[in-house]
């Protein structure tokens, strides 16, 4: 079957249940037995991609416990909908774009409960004070993930995309059903943006680490 | 290459997604422009930092997705309506409609509205009547015609006599 990955699948180091054998491919056969409702190969398919979601998930949506929910929903979304996965992309390329539309539209509902709610103080401070006199503490990195919610969640999704997970420009496209310039243009901006943020919350990147 | 050019191009060159020629020439110029070489290195790092940045998902999400799967299996959802949600809308304001209608349309006759609350004198004199004529007493028919709700008409006019 042509969707099945036929290369090896890169996997992040740490196995989130700490089990001794990483799973580096998803076979057709598992991918067969996934449609079938297989909860074995569910469980393959969370070793093989349950970490690289989670951190897609934490660096979009910004917390841990949002990006805890945002995967599992994502987990079920992979299990119920096994059987639309028709095999003309890479299976790779359609367990992700599954997690970047549900992930974005997790956000989606997230910003508007936001607004209902008001401005967190982080993005008060953020948007009504000028050049920020207090420098923020880099070694939280819960700062720089601070920093990328005040993105546009295209220009977000996009630079998480694309730095976590590694993807080409071309995957990116395919995964977010966009044009390659349309990437290319929000990355630059994302990128722009971020580090015009950065420098008005006082973190300097060559300074850090 | 100028530097407004090289910071243009700035972003695709530190993914490795120009062609080869363009990334050669940004190379080249990176190379003998410090300021320009000093923001590849601050997009390079920033990069970096979001990578840094990234946590592991927790020990026990395995556990629980396979947990949620197999429950969802074991209790599958409701099959989904084959009719769009539209349809269940449109079809609660037509039997809304239909229900006001009809109530206009029982109101607006008079004659029956008078028989559906009260029937006239004339109609309960003649059913009088014609149990008298069964052989019942006068007394007990008219003692039974008071206790019907539709009698106190007719005991208010004999009361009345």
């Amino acid at each position: 079957m042509p969707g099945g990955d036929g290369g090896p699948v890169s996997t992040k180091p740490g196995e989130p249940d700490g089990s001794p054998h990483i799973p580096s491919t998803i076979s057709d056969d598992e991918i067969l037995r996934l449609k079938a409702g297989d909860i074995s190969a569910l469980d393959l398919v969370f070793r093989v991609y349950g970490d690289r979601i989670f951190r897609v998930c934490h660096g979009i949506l910004g917390n841990r416990s949002d990006a805890e929910d945002a995967t599992q929903e994502i987990f079920m979304r992979i299990f119920e909908k096994a059987n639309k996965f028709s095999g003309k992309a890479n299976f790779t390329s359609w367990v992700l774009r599954l997690a970047a539309n549900h992930t974005r539209n997790f956000a989606r509902a997230k910003t508007a409960r936001r607004r209902i709610s008001g401005p967190t103080s982080f993005e008060s401070k953020s948007r009504m004070a000028g050049p920020v006199e207090e420098t923020i503490a880099l070694e939280d990195e819960s700062e720089l993930f601070k920093l990328l919610q005040l993105l546009p969640s295209s220009q977000r999704q996009v630079l998480v995309l694309r730095e976590i997970e590694g993807l080409s420009y071309g995957q990116l496209a395919e995964i977010l059903d966009v044009p390659p310039g349309t990437v290319t243009s929000r990355l630059t901006r994302a990128r722009g943006s971020l580090l015009a943020l950065a420098k008005k919350s006082g973190i300097n990147f060559l300074n850090f680490g | 290459m100028d530097c407004n050019e090289y910071n243009k191009y700035l972003s695709s060159f530190v993914d490795g997604e120009l062609p080869s020629a363009a990334q050669i020439e940004m190379q080249l110029h990176g190379d003998t422009c410090a300021p320009c070489r000093e923001n590849f290195e601050v997009i390079a790092e920033l990069g970096r930092q979001i990578r840094a940045s990234s946590q592991s998902a927790p020990v026990g999400m395995r556990s629980m997705v396979l947990a949620n799967a197999l429950a969802a299996k074991r209790n599958p959802r409701a099959p989904k309506s084959p009719w769009p949600p539209i349809f269940y809308r449109v079809a609660a304001v037509v039997l809304g409609m239909s229900s006001v209608w009809l109530m206009q349309s029982a109101l607006s006759s008079p004659a029956e509205r008078t028989v559906g609350v009260a029937p006239t004198f004339q109609s309960l004199v003649i059913e009088s009547e014609s149990s008298l004529e069964l052989g019942g007493s006068f007394e007990s028919h008219f003692i039974a015609l008071r206790r019907r709700p539709e009698g106190r008409l007719m005991s208010e006019l004999l009361g009345g006599r």
